[in-house]
């Protein structure tokens, strides 16, 4: 396994969130234009159930001023 | 209510209802982004139907007890009543081909023990460009990552 900035800080990382961040890593890597903000919380997202990813959405967006 | 449930009861009831009638219909926009990952915040969901004319839309619409409201010199295609407040109509996409060929790209999902179809990340991302519009542009960075990350995970080893 791979050191990573966050595995290496005192918190033991849950072994799917130490994937999830290794995959997150490689991804940005491997595409330059990618931002690691965007590919993790999309990584984060894919985690959940599609119903679950609308609702944070729409949750965020009924309590935001701004939208995108 | 369950609290990861984006639909109230009576949302759950219109799109059910249909799925019943066989209406056919596409889950657009920023809605459709967050359904496949994208993390995006939206205060709608917009569907793009095929065929607003059809007897099955207007027999899904009387089940709920909701109006079709057809688009006016300032009003565009509106849905009204109970269950319907969240959903948006459109009957045209920005820079993509006509409903019937979008239909078969379309990915499909469960929502709330309802099947639903989106549009793809890809094609939600030609819209969005067509549209030119500053909010579409300004997502734009968000919805190509979430592609990337979609396209790596289903890439073969």
């Amino acid at each position: 396994m791979r050191d990573t900035e966050l595995e290496a800080s005192e918190i033991p990382l849950p072994d799917r969130i130490a994937a999830l961040l290794r995959e997150a890593e490689a991804i940005c890597r491997a595409e330059l234009a990618a931002s690691f903000e965007n590919v993790w919380h999309t990584l984060l997202l894919l985690e959940r159930e599609p119903a679950e990813r609308l609702n944070i959405g729409l949750t965020r967006g009924r309590f935001s001023t701004v939208q995108p | 209510m369950d609290v990861s449930a984006p639909f109230s009861p009576k949302e759950v009831s219109f799109l059910s209802a249909l799925v019943d009638e066989h209406v056919e219909f596409l889950v657009v926009g920023l809605a459709a982004a967050a359904l496949q990952g994208v993390p995006a915040v939206t205060q709608d969901v917009v569907l793009w139907f095929g065929d607003l004319n059809g007897r099955g839309f207007r027999r899904a619409l009387a089940r709920v007890g909701a109006t079709y409201v057809p688009p006016g010199m300032t009003n565009p295609p509106l849905l009204v009543g109970a269950g319907t407040e969240l959903f948006d109509i459109v009957v045209h996409m920005h820079g993509l081909g006509p409903f019937s060929d979008e239909v078969g790209r379309a990915v499909s999902a469960v929502v709330a023990g309802v099947p639903i179809l989106l549009l793809p990340l890809d094609r939600i991302i030609v819209s969005k460009k067509a549209t030119g519009r500053p909010k579409d542009l300004a997502i734009l960075p968000a919805l190509e990552d979430a592609l990337r990350v979609q396209r790596r995970r289903t890439a073969p080893e």
